[in-house]
C-alpha cells in the first residue's frame, strides 16, 4: 500500500484579501481617516501565521494594541494546544476520563459552545474527531485507510455525546477512555474574535486579523473604504481567485479539501472527517462562511463541508446574517458553486 | 533610589531557604484561628485585590483550583473588576476599596496583584487582619517594605504568606534545579539570563472616561502603564528580572554578594521613567557569576536561562530545557531528576547527541502543569493543611533584594555589595 499526503501550499492562502478596491465614489467623506497610518505585524502562533493589519491616527497606539492582541492569541495557544504538555487542554485530555476536571471559565464556555454547534449541525461539527484524524494518518503526515475493525474501535471514542458538562462545578468529564478534545477546528476563529475585541477596546476602528488560510476577522473598514474585500480562491487552483466578498465587523472562515489530502488506490481522501461515519467527506471542495462570529464561521465551515449543499440551504434560510459560498465538483466534472444569502 | 539597604546574613538566607525547601508543618494549633477557612467543608475563601493583566491570569487559574472560591474582588478600574468577576464565575463581591475586602468575613486569604508600590500596604493590612496572603512578585517596592512584610509574617506564624514567583512551580524548572543540585552539570559557575522583547512594553489604554487621580495616578495612561513610572514600579528588573534571579538564587542556594550594571532609557523616548535596556552582572559566593540582560528592542533569544557547569550546560525556557554535555565530560551520563545515572540504549543515544544538539529534559506529567495554577494550588493547600509554602517571605525578600540593589547599582553607577 502506498499512500501520499499532498499538503496544501500554505503560503498561498485559500482566502486572500486586498485593501484598496472599493471605487472612490463609494467612499465615505471622512477627512480624518485619510490621516491614518497603517501598522502590520505577523507572528507564528497556533501552528500558523497570524497577521494583523491595523489603521489608526498614531503608530505607537497601534503597536500597543497589536501587541496586546498577539499576547492574547499566545495565551490561547498555550491553553488550547494539543501539542504542549503544559496546556490546559492536554490536562483535560489526560484526566477527564477518570474524574471531572474543573475548566477555566472562558475555555469552559468555548467547549460548551462547540458542543452546541455539534447539536445544531446534527454532529457534523465535532471537537472529538482527533482519534479519527490520527487513525487516517492526518496527524503525522502518513495518510492511510484504517481497517474496519480499527475504525470501529476509534469511533467508540468519537462524538460529542461522550462529553458531560457540569455547569455548577464548571467541570467536564469523558465517559470513555481515549476520548480527546481537539480545538483545531475552532480555536483560530475564537482567537481572531478575541484579538478583535482587544483591538476594539483599545480604540482601533479599522483592522483585519488573519490566521493563515483559516479565519479572518474584520474590524470596520480600511480608511476611505466601505469594507474589507476578501478574495476566495479556486479550490482546485489556489493561485487563482474565483470570487470576492466584502466584510465589515464580521468573520470569514474557509475550509477546504485542498489543505491536506492523500491518495490511495486512485482515490483522493480529504482531511475533513464526517464524525458520524468516521470517513473523510466527499463532494464539497471548499466552504466559506461569513458570520458575525469567528467561532461560528469556523464551526459552520466544517459542518457545511460534511452536510452538503441542500442542508446548508435550509440552515442559512433561517439565518439572514450568515453568508456562504460552497464549491463542489458538478455532474460534468467541472467546478460547481452555490452562494447563499449573497 | 533605594536608601534602606537591609542587612541580610548569608546564614539567615540558608536557614530560611532550607526550611522552606523542606516544607515543614507549622506547629501552631490555631492555624486557622485568625483567617479561618470555611468551617464546614475546608474551602478557602479568597479575595483578589487587583484584577488587571496579571490579576486576570491569577483569577483564571484560581477559579479552577479545588477547595478555593473567589468570594470578593477589588479594583479601582471598573472594567477590570467586571472582567475579573466574569472570569471568577463565582459571583464575587465587587469592591473598589481593598480595606473593605480585607475586612470581609467571607475572605480567608488575600491575593494581591496590584501595581508594585501597593503590594506592601495591602499585604500588611491583610496580615494585620489575620488573613493569609499571596502577593505577586516582586514582593514589595522597597527593601524596607520587604522587611516589614517579613516581620509581620513572623509575628503571625499561623498565616500562610506566599510570593508569586510562579516559575519555581514550572515542572521543567523544578527538574532542572534538581539536576543542578544533583551534580548533572558538575560545578556551576556561570548563569546567563536574558529576557528580550521587541516592543514598547506598553499596554493599550482603553478609550474610557475614567479619572484615577484620587488614587494617585494623574490619568488612565499612568494607571494602565504603571510599569513605566518610577513612583509605582521598579521597571524591567522587578517585572522580568526577578523571575530569573529568583531561579539563580535557588540554583546557587545563595543571595548575590555583589551587583553592578548599566541601564538606560535608550530607545523608547516616550515619557517613560523606567529603563528600557538593562545589563546586570551579579557575583555570588565562591566566585560564581550570573548575568541578566533585558531589552525592549530585540526579541532574539527571548526568555532564556543558560546554566553553565564544568560537565555541561542547560539551556532552558519556562516550558522546555535542553542539556548539552561538555566535550570532556563522561559520555555515558544522563541526568535524570536529582541523580546522575549511567545511560543505556535510547538514553545513551540522547547523551551522545547532547554535545551538539542538546538532549531534551523530559517532564511528562499528568498534573495540571501551568505554573500559575500550581502556585495557587500550593497556596490553597498550604492554608488547608497548615504547611509552610516553598516560596515564602524569605524567598520573596531575597529575590526582591537582588533586583532592588541591582536597580540601585545602575542608578548610582557603582558596585553594590550585599
Amino acid at each position: 500500500m502506498r499512500s501520499t499526503i499532498l499538503l496544501g501550499i500554505t503560503l498561498l492562502t485559500a482566502v486572500t484579501f486586498v485593501l484598496a478596491a472599493t471605487p472612490a465614489a463609494e467612499r465615505p467623506p471622512d477627512a480624518t481617516r485619510s490621516q491614518f497610518v497603517m501598522y502590520q505585524e505577523a507572528r507564528r502562533l497556533m501552528w500558523t501565521k497570524f497577521e494583523i493589519v491595523a489603521y489608526g491616527p498614531g503608530r505607537a497606539k497601534l503597536v500597543e494594541a497589536t501587541n496586546a492582541a498577539f499576547e492574547e492569541i499566545g495565551r490561547l495557544d498555550q491553553q488550547m494546544s494539543n501539542y504542549s504538555e503544559t496546556s490546559e487542554l492536554t490536562y483535560i485530555n489526560r484526566n477527564a476520563a477518570r474524574a471531572g476536571v474543573i475548566v477555566e471559565k472562558e475555555l469552559f464556555d468555548l467547549l460548551e459552545q462547540s458542543v452546541a454547534y455539534s447539536r445544531k449541525t446534527s454532529g457534523a461539527f465535532d471537537i472529538t474527531v482527533g482519534p479519527l484524524m490520527r487513525a487516517w494518518g492526518f496527524f503525522n503526515g502518513q495518510g492511510r485507510v484504517p481497517e474496519p475493525r480499527e475504525l470501529s474501535s476509534v469511533m467508540a471514542r468519537v462524538g460529542y455525546r461522550h462529553l458531560t458538562f457540569n455547569d455548577a462545578k464548571r467541570t467536564i468529564r469523558f465517559d470513555h477512555d481515549g476520548v480527546e478534545l481537539d480545538l483545531g477546528g475552532i480555536a483560530k476563529g475564537y482567537a481572531v474574535d478575541k484579538a478583535a475585541a482587544i483591538l476594539s477596546e483599545s480604540g482601533v476602528t479599522s483592522a483585519l486579523i488573519t490566521s493563515g488560510a483559516s479565519s479572518i476577522r474584520a474590524i470596520g473598514a480600511p480608511p476611505n473604504q466601505k469594507a474589507w474585500r476578501v478574495q476566495v480562491s479556486d479550490p482546485l487552483d489556489r493561485s487563482r481567485s474565483v470570487t470576492s466578498i466584502e466584510i465589515k465587523d464580521q468573520s470569514v472562515s474557509t475550509s477546504g479539501c485542498n489543505e491536506k489530502t492523500f491518495k490511495h488506490a486512485g482515490k483522493t481522501y480529504c482531511h475533513i472527517m464526517d464524525p458520524r461515519t468516521g470517513h473523510p467527506i466527499e463532494g464539497i471542495l471548499s466552504a466559506t462562511i461569513i458570520s458575525p462570529s469567528g467561532v461560528e464561521a469556523e464551526a459552520l465551515s466544517k459542518a457545511v463541508m460534511v452536510m452538503g449543499v441542500e442542508w446548508s440551504k435550509g440552515y442559512l434560510r433561517n439565518r439572514p446574517d450568515l453568508r456562504a459560498i460552497l464549491y463542489y465538483s458538478d455532474a460534468e466534472g467541472g467546478l460547481g458553486c452555490t452562494k447563499l444569502n449573497l | 533610589m533605594i536608601k534602606d539597604k537591609m542587612k541580610l546574613s548569608r546564614r539567615t538566607f540558608l536557614e530560611t531557604t532550607s526550611l522552606s525547601a523542606a516544607g515543614l508543618m507549622l506547629a501552631s494549633p490555631d492555624r486557622f484561628a485568625a483567617g479561618s477557612v470555611d468551617g464546614t467543608n475546608g474551602r478557602v475563601n479568597v479575595g483578589v485585590v487587583g484584577a488587571g493583566a496579571q490579576g486576570g491570569s491569577l483569577i483564571r487559574s484560581l477559579a479552577t483550583v479545588p477547595n478555593a472560591k473567589i468570594t470578593a474582588m477589588c479594583d479601582i478600574f471598573e472594567p477590570n473588576l467586571k472582567k475579573g468577576a466574569t472570569l471568577a464565575a463565582s459571583d464575587p463581591k465587587q469592591l473598589g476599596d481593598y480595606r473593605k475586602l480585607i475586612e470581609s468575613k467571607d475572605v480567608d486569604a488575600v491575593v494581591i496583584a496590584t501595581p508594585l508600590h501597593l503590594h506592601a500596604d495591602v499585604a500588611l493590612a491583610a496580615l494585620a487582619a489575620g488573613k493569609h496572603v499571596f502577593v505577586e512578585k516582586t514582593m514589595a517596592y522597597s527593601v524596607n517594605q520587604c522587611e516589614q512584610i517579613v516581620r509581620a509574617a513572623k509575628d503571625r506564624p499561623s498565616l500562610v504568606v506566599q510570593v508569586g514567583h510562579q516559575h519555581r512551580h514550572d515542572p521543567v524548572i523544578r527538574k532542572v534545579v534538581n539536576m543542578c543540585h544533583g551534580g548533572a552539570l558538575g560545578t556551576v559557575t556561570h548563569i546567563r539570563c536574558s529576557w528580550h522583547r521587541n516592543g514598547n512594553w506598553r499596554r493599550p489604554v482603553p478609550k474610557i472616561n475614567f479619572d484615577p487621580s484620587p488614587w494617585g495616578y494623574p490619568d488612565l495612561e499612568h494607571l494602565i502603564n504603571w510599569r513605566m513610572y518610577k513612583r509605582y514600579s521598579q521597571g524591567l528588573m522587578a517585572e522580568l528580572g526577578s523571575h530569573m534571579i529568583e531561579i539563580v538564587n535557588l540554583i546557587y542556594q545563595s543571595i548575590p554578594s555583589a551587583v553592578a550594571g548599566m541601564g538606560g532609557i535608550d530607545y523608547w523616548k516616550d515619557g517613560r521613567e523606567t529603563y528600557d535596556n538593562v545589563a546586570v552582572v551579579y557575583s555570588y559566593p565562591a566566585g560564581r557569576k550570573a548575568i541578566f540582560t533585558s531589552t525592549t528592542t530585540n526579541a532574539h533569544d527571548g526568555e532564556k536561562i543558560e546554566i553553565m557547569g564544568t560537565e555541561g550546560t542547560i539551556e532552558m525556557g519556562w516550558n522546555q530545557a535542553l542539556y548539552f554535555r561538555e566535550k570532556e565530560a563522561p559520555e555515558l551520563v544522563k541526568a535524570d531528576g536529582a541523580t546522575v545515572i549511567t545511560a543505556t540504549g535510547e538514553t545513551m543515544k540522547a547523551a551522545q547527541q547532547s554535545q551538539t544538539q542538546g538532549a531534551k529534559v523530559e517532564t511528562q506529567t499528568r498534573e495540571r502543569a501551568s505554573a500559575i495554577y500550581k502556585e495557587l494550588e500550593s497556596f490553597v493547600s498550604c492554608i488547608r493543611d497548615g504547611k509552610k509554602p516553598d516560596v515564602d517571605v524569605h524567598v520573596g525578600r531575597n529575590a526582591a533584594l537582588s533586583i532592588l540593589l541591582a536597580n540601585q547599582a545602575m542608578e548610582e553607577g557603582r558596585v553594590i555589595r550585599f
